[in-house]
């Protein structure tokens, strides 16, 4: 199941009660200020996850439609991040690293998504047409045709139109240079105008 | 910014809106393993902490390397080669190929039983004495392990039960007549119970394989396309194919498929691929092979030149496992 958070580990629970409510555009570039060397690992990346677990779930969300795995991607993320604490450098490379596991999180999970799809008889949910009209057609349609288009080129939108990453960060998140960051771009938005427009 | 950009733009924070900000599920993080020493970060040192001693790994590697060099040279002048198995050369090479074979190709993952004189050979090719099942007479039977290879000695010690009760299937074989080893796939479940697996992953496959051939996204010879058109392509190949043709903004260019051994029973699928392309849609696809987990992920990749062009070699280790097409629920072997 794609929503199934199965660790069989100990788990160290870190209560989220003051959690913020901040867009995933503000998503901060230095972890809180526990996260210092004195801190304890948990504790910092406890703190990274308060300040940044909405945003990041939002930004999952918008990749996967689809809530429970969006939680279940962050979840996972920061385990990783707790794992390999020791190994970061400082606290830019904790944001830079859970933010990217986010992305390779969904990423995988579209890919599993989209064979199974092709491959079985398990197609996306249909949407229904009230459904369409009351969470905002045209949104609707912008959203659906995104996700017809290849992974990659919707996270090259996703990162820049919602992240608003500039090219250069982009490049490093998808592992890509800066010049196919920007033909992938273009490409996704050539075929977003066609595909929204054959809708219309 | 275009009105698209725009209308983009509004579509994802809107849709991002949907999320609530003050319902965030407790961060549940695994107990973790603490490090009291960590070459990688100069003995001990923490984030935040000065960098004092970054040229500690790259020294403790480089000498770690200079004496594992001298010993293998030492080891290499006082010992003729891998243990001889045989009687004649002959032998010794069938012994070696399969050894080679064996430590090219299986899972490091997968437990090889063997005779403690193959068990000693394989050693000599780096597989280590924990993978490693050795069958000695009257002893347990291979059943722990995931892949025996039968040499004379194996097929004396277990007979006819060798192939009726533990492991059917050959995935290689090497020399002939008696002196013939098989590297055999070990049925957990019996024989029978295997071949039924092997037929609906067959079954599986070529369903599958053939929306590949057909695929306007994938370039192929006809020998390739037919190779997928019967299933004959393992299922994490094929499924890194699909992900390399949904993902890539480029068409796949297969050139062959490959890696099944010589001498492998009908069913046994083809565990590489060599693609064409250029080095940048390499790069692309490399990232992509890297980041699957577990057996999803590539146990070789290498990019050379072949014909003065560049290509991909992509090679997943044996034995492939089956049943990873079957629909949820079924239990795959």
């Amino acid at each position: 199941m794609e929503h199934q958070y199965v660790v069989s580990r100990v788990f160290v629970n870190v209560d989220v009660d003051d959690v913020g409510t901040e867009t995933a555009a503000d998503l901060p570039e230095t972890a809180g200020p526990e996260s210092g060397a004195g801190g304890g690992a948990e504790a910092a990346v406890g703190a990274l996850y308060r300040a940044s677990a909405v945003s990041l779930i939002r930004l999952a969300y918008v990749m996967l439609d689809d809530l429970p795995s969006a939680e279940d991607v962050v979840q996972e993320a920061f385990c990783g991040l707790y794992r390999r604490w020791d190994r970061l450098k400082d606290t830019d490379s904790a944001t830079f690293y859970v933010r990217a596991s986010v992305l390779n999180g969904c990423r995988s999970l579209l890919r599993r998504r989209a064979v199974r799809r092709r491959f079985s008889a398990d197609q996306p949910p249909a949407v229904s047409a009230e459904a369409v009209v009351l969470s905002g057609e045209e949104r609707e349609e912008v959203i659906r045709a995104v996700g017809r288009l290849p992974h990659r080129q919707r996270e090259a939108l996703v990162l820049r139109f919602y992240l608003d990453l500039p090219d250069d960060q982009i490049a490093r998140v998808m592992g890509i240079r800066q010049g196919t960051v920007r033909s992938t771009a273009h490409r996704a938005l050539e075929a977003l105008g066609r595909a929204l427009k054959e809708t219309s | 910014m275009t009105p698209l950009e725009d209308k983009v733009r509004k579509a994802f924070r809107d849709k991002a809106g949907q999320v609530p900000g003050d319902v965030v599920p407790p961060l549940r993080l695994p107990a973790r393993r603490r490090r009291f020493f960590s070459l990688a970060h100069g003995g001990g040192q923490r984030m935040g902490a000065p960098a004092r001693r970054g040229w500690l790994a790259p020294a403790a590697s480089a000498v770690l390397v200079v004496t594992v060099i001298a010993v293998s040279v030492a080891v290499s002048r006082v010992t003729p080669g891998p243990q001889r198995p045989g009687h004649g050369p002959g032998a010794v090479a069938t012994s070696s190929q399969a050894a080679a074979w064996v430590a090219a190709q299986v899972s490091r993952s997968a437990v090889v039983s063997c005779d403690p004189v193959m068990c000693q050979t394989l050693q000599a090719y780096g597989l280590p004495a924990s993978e490693l099942l050795v069958l000695r007479p009257g002893g347990t039977g291979p059943l722990k392990s995931q892949v025996i290879v039968a040499t004379a000695t194996v097929r004396r010690e277990f007979g006819g039960h060798l192939t009726a009760v533990y492991a059917p299937a050959v995935i290689a074989s090497f020399g002939s007549g008696n002196g013939r080893i098989d590297i055999r796939q070990i049925a957990p479940d019996g024989p029978t119970a295997y071949r039924s697996a092997l037929r609906a992953d067959v079954l599986q496959r070529r369903t599958v394989e053939a929306t590949l051939a057909h695929s306007l996204q994938i370039v192929a010879p006809p020998r390739a396309r037919r190779q997928l058109l019967t299933g004959q392509v393992d299922s994490r190949l094929a499924t890194l194919i699909e992900a390399s043709a949904t993902e890539l903004p480029v068409p796949v260019h297969i050139m062959a498929f490959g890696d099944v051994g010589s001498g492998a029973s009908t069913g046994i699928p083809l565990r590489s691929v060599t693609l064409a392309g250029d080095t940048a849609d390499f790069r692309s696809l490399l990232t992509l092979a890297r980041s699957q987990k577990g057996s999803y992920r590539p146990a070789h990749t290498e990019i050379t030149r072949s014909g003065g062009r560049s290509v991909l070699v992509i090679q997943f280790d044996a034995p492939s496992p089956l049943g990873l097409f079957n629909p949820p629920g079924d239990k795959g072997t």
